[in-house]
């Protein structure tokens, strides 16, 4: 169980599923520690976790543990004895600290290096930038004079009748901006995943950020066309409880995924939490199409995110940055910061793009599976946040990168 | 006539007679407006009464009314 300067000194444990509270009495046993339950735990609690302290996530059968390295090694042997109800542990990674009060706020990103969104996905400490792969961001364009793309090669065409591709909303510029933005913005923090990705942009939706179906279509059939690997749709149409997916779109997406290229797709903004969650919209709620919702950076559900109320593809997948996100924005701001799923979505997409330049082989499904089983667990419900917070590939993930039967 | 705005998918066996297929559904009164040819689907519009109609057109897969989207920020 190697630590290294990347890790905090704190421990996840696994316990066997369905034997939770075996393992959390076997943890108490071999460590001493203290157990805190989840539901329980505040954000303050979560970042200061006292030595031989435990915060148990009944959810995910997990622990975060806090303890001297010899009650770290006796955990170690205990997972290793047959029937143990500890499986894993693991020297908690420094990407994950994301919680720490100290590693900042969003309103402290203008003296960061990187926002919280890059560093909470660990972007930053990727070995990988996008290079080599098509990334397509269908939405309300892309202001094409912005000082931080005006020098990058971008390909973009506009499907909404007399709409030029220049982006007069700035909805587009900002979504794209977290997809590939330059790693070295003009001013502020790195706001961008993917920065050496080709970006396609193309107009869905016109300047007042509305469109429909048929503009939307045509620009997934374009972006597959032009071989994209991956497709980031920061939109979508409120669904009912109890609607079914679009047939059409699931078979676009499985035809687009037979061809290499992955749809990736905002899970909606309808809910009023506590009160309301609202289902997966439209078309994140097919079962072909990656649904991601938005979450803070005390890494909370989004007041506003969709829940996965339905199966058959009406489930959230992933979760991502989504609340006081920073990115670009048309001139003359040039850089905006806002929230929702529309956010978190190119983050996931970003994302992609590294986890497919790590592995050629990682294309359509295989690319989802790559992501999904690298997210980061999250003691938060399954309904809204899926596998968890997305996570960048380590140079040693493209190595070591297994997929998942979906 | 009130005329509604679709999208057609043409069925994966059919999709080496996208032409064929567009043309049939022309000729039910459907005005083709923009073909997918990577992904095997046309869009344009209709009066609301031949839609039936047009589910019945040979290597027709769906037809989908076009729904509003928006941006989710």
């Amino acid at each position: 169980m190697a630590e290294s300067a990347n890790t905090t000194g704190r421990y996840i444990v696994l316990l066997r599923q369905g034997r939770t509270e075996d393992g959390v009495r076997d943890l108490q046993r071999i460590t001493g520690a203290s157990i805190v339950k989840s539901e329980s735990t505040s954000d303050r609690q979560y970042n200061m976790l006292e030595l031989n302290c435990a915060i148990v996530f009944d959810h995910i059968g997990a622990a975060l543990i806090r303890c001297e390295v010899a009650a770290g090694s006796a955990l170690q042997m205990a997972s290793q004895q047959a029937q143990s109800n500890i499986l894993m542990i693991e020297p908690e990674r420094s990407v994950r600290a994301i919680a720490n009060p100290s590693s900042g706020t969003a309103q402290g990103d203008a003296d960061a290096q990187a926002t919280w969104g890059i560093r909470a996905c660990g972007a930053d400490h990727s070995g990988f930038n996008g290079q080599g792969i098509r990334l397509a961001v269908l939405d309300t364009g892309l202001d094409l004079q912005h000082p931080d793309f005006a020098q990058r090669q971008v390909e973009s065409r506009s499907f909404v009748t007399g709409a030029e591709v220049q982006d007069e909303n700035g909805h587009g510029t900002h979504c794209a901006g977290i997809a590939a933005g330059i790693l070295k913005p003009l001013a502020g923090p790195r706001y961008g995943v993917a920065g050496q990705a080709q970006l396609y942009i193309g107009k869905v939706l016109g300047n007042d950020g509305s469109g429909g179906d048929g503009s939307v279509l045509d620009g997934i059939d374009w972006a597959v066309g032009e071989g994209c690997e991956i497709i980031s749709l920061s939109l979508g149409s409120p669904a009912k409880e109890g609607d079914s997916y679009s047939p059409i779109f699931e078979e676009v997406a499985k035809r687009a995924l037979a061809a290499g290229t992955l749809i990736i797709a905002a899970a909606g903004n309808e809910s009023r939490r506590p009160d309301y969650i609202a289902p997966v919209s439209h078309p994140a709620n097919c079962p072909s199409i990656v649904a991601v919702a938005a979450i803070d950076e005390h890494m909370g559900i989004a007041s506003f995110s969709c829940g996965g109320l339905q199966n058959d593809g009406g489930q959230v997948d992933i979760a991502a940055p989504g609340v006081d996100v920073l990115s670009s924005w048309p001139s003359p701001e040039n850089y905006n910061t806002i929230s929702g799923t529309s956010m978190a979505t190119p983050f996931v997409a970003g994302v992609a793009a590294l986890f497919a330049q790590s592995d050629p082989a990682a294309r359509g499904s295989v690319l989802r599976d790559r992501i999904a089983q690298n997210a980061r667990p999250l003691p938060l419900p399954q309904r809204d946040v899926g596998r968890g917070l997305v996570q960048a590939p380590s140079r040693s993930a493209a190595v070591n990168g297994q997929d998942m039967g979906s | 006539m009130t005329r509604i705005t679709l999208t057609v998918l043409v069925k994966e066996t059919y999709r080496n007679r996208f032409s064929v297929v567009v043309e049939d559904c022309r000729r039910q009164g459907m005005a083709v407006e923009r073909e997918m040819t990577a992904l095997g689907l046309f869009s344009g519009n209709i009066e609301a009464e031949k839609v039936t109609e047009l589910r019945a057109v040979e290597g027709v897969a769906a037809v989908e009314a076009d729904r509003p989207m928006q941006g989710y920020c």
